[in-house]
């Protein structure tokens, strides 16, 4: 067993990729390849089989808990300093209870470094800026899956410059109903059409590798 | 028909029965659940949904009246046709927005109103309003999920509802097994019906969630395993789905309307007592194809001796 069989398993969304996972661990496989060849990779792959129609919705749901375990074995292995190293992130999706993609975007940012903050869905501008305040982030990230929330984004950024906050955070948006353009005549830092796009934005808006 | 619901009437060829007694629920005269055949599918229409045309204001409630009554009516009068109940779902985005629409379909129909909202404070201050009113016994809270406060619970309690609907999903939870993990609870969590029983709810009515379109067959399954072990009215919502499916207008005209018919049908021979069809448009989509699928749910129950003492259902109504 290697890790081409542990990405194998995540793209299938094979349960025995946890077994895998604990058994690479154990054999003294380094944690963070364990995480980007295995797991990353597998889901990569796992999201190009959902582009041509071979898995649906529930399996990418199943893949990303699956994912979710392994990289909960995987974190109690990496090392300590990386842990601390990571930069902070809220995470949540405005005004409705779609969670899908801004899970995935949560599983990707974590496994990319970040320490990840799920504020959950149904959210308010201002639970995203009470939230914030308490955490204390690098950048926010906001889920907008339909239209009217894409006037509350506009009114979370109008809150944060209110409060007199809008410099201490980096704000990132994306989701289903949301364009490059409209994300940056919103006030957003930055945007992004998928996963893989967020965690690129998120890296470069902070400066990380 | 007493002895269906307690699955008594022998061995069906053709349609499954479920082992436990089922709860069957009147509200406001409707009645939901049972065995397969016994009691005909609740059909809900949902009206002044995000992005409906007829909604001018949404945060003040304001809309066309002429066209929000003829879209009731509509369903009104294919329920009255084909013998199959229904409700209104009424979608608000804020307190105010639904005392304009509870009062406007109050007075429209006598049907149950699903009260739905993104908005917690907005569907709590709706029912509140139409509790006020004295509609009590047509509303049904929309929805006690996973998300559900402490808070939240304590209001549905202060308003005392009596009806909601109950759903095991918050993002994660689609097999059968999870969802009835959700609504029993375990070690770590209270489940949803004791926390639905704490609200003061009496009338419980499961909504499997959808996802997707081929994720009806978690939904339908769950519908399955819930009557067989819980006995409680169950449903789902395969509208919400339907509108991801893009490509099925490549398929013709008149594909999206068969498609969505035949998506509710298809639930309802797994056991669904309501079914969520989407925009209140769609009723004449949907009515007639449900109505025919329960008329032979209901004939082939028949064979195997049940005698349905209302007459008022569509193997009675649509031939």
């Amino acid at each position: 067993m290697d890790l081409s069989d542990l990405r194998k398993m995540i793209a299938d969304v094979n349960p025995e990729a946890e077994e895998i996972t604990k058994k690479l661990l154990d054999e003294g496989v380094d944690p963070v390849r364990i995480l980007e060849d295995g797991v990353v990779k597998g889901l990569y792959d796992l999201g190009d089989r959902f582009e041509k129609r071979k898995v649906f919705i529930p399996d990418l749901v199943k893949g990303s808990k699956l994912a979710g375990k392994c990289i909960e074995m995987i974190e109690k292995a990496l090392p300590r300093e990386k842990v601390e190293a990571k930069k902070k992130v809220v995470i949540g999706t405005l005004l409705s209870r779609h969670n899908i993609g801004k899970n995935l975007v949560s599983t990707f940012l974590s496994i990319n470094g970040f320490e990840v903050h799920d504020l959950g869905e149904n959210l308010e501008p201002w639970d995203f800026y009470q939230k914030s305040e308490e955490i204390k982030p690098d950048l926010i990230a906001v889920s907008v899956v339909f239209t009217p929330a894409m006037t509350k984004f506009e009114e979370l950024i109008r809150t944060l410059k209110e409060m007199g906050v809008r410099e201490k955070y980096k704000v990132i948006v994306g989701g289903a109903v949301t364009s490059k353009e409209w994300a940056e005549a919103a006030g957003a830092d930055g945007w992004a059409g998928d996963v893989e796009g967020a965690v690129k934005v998120a890296k470069e808006l902070l400066g990380m590798k | 028909m007493e002895q269906s619901s307690e699955n008594s009437y022998g061995d069906l060829a053709m349609l499954p029965r479920f082992g436990r007694k089922q709860e069957i629920y009147k509200i406001a005269g409707v009645q939901v659940g049972g065995q397969l055949g016994e009691n005909p599918t609740v059909l809900v229409g949902t009206i002044f949904y995000e992005g409906h045309k007829i909604v001018s204001n949404p945060e003040e409630g304001h809309f066309d009246k002429v066209k929000a009554e003829e879209l009731i009516l509509k369903q009104e009068k294919l329920s009255e046709a084909t013998g199959n109940p229904c409700f209104v779902e009424v979608v608000g985005r804020t307190a105010k927005a639904f005392h304009n629409y509870i009062d406007f379909v109050a007075e429209v129909t006598r049907a149950p109103i699903i009260v739905d909202s993104p908005s917690v404070e907005a569907r709590i201050e709706g029912c509140r309003h139409a509790v006020e009113t004295g509609l009590k016994d047509r509303i049904i809270y929309n929805s006690i999920n996973p998300e559900i406060t402490e808070k939240e619970i304590d209001l549905i309690s202060e308003v005392k509802l009596e009806s909601a609907i109950v759903l095991p999903f918050s993002g994660y939870e689609f097999s059968p097994e999870e969802k009835l993990r959700l609504l029993q609870g375990d070690a770590k969590q209270e489940g949803l019906l004791k926390k639905a029983e704490r609200a003061g709810i009496k009338n419980v009515l499961v909504d499997t969630a959808v996802l997707d379109v081929v994720s009806t067959a978690y939904a339908v399954s769950s519908i399955k395993v819930i009557k067989e072990q819980l006995g409680l009215p169950s449903g789902c919502s395969p509208a919400n789905s339907f509108d991801m499916w893009q490509r099925v207008k490549d398929f013709g005209k008149l594909s999206s309307r068969a498609c969505l018919s035949s998506l509710c049908v298809f639930v309802q021979c797994f056991g669904a007592d309501f079914i969520l069809y989407g925009p209140m448009r769609m009723a004449d989509v949907v009515f007639p194809a449900c109505a025919m699928a329960d008329a032979i749910l209901t004939y082939s129950a028949i064979t195997e001796g049940y005698e349905p003492k209302d007459k008022n259902i569509p193997l009675y109504k649509i031939f």
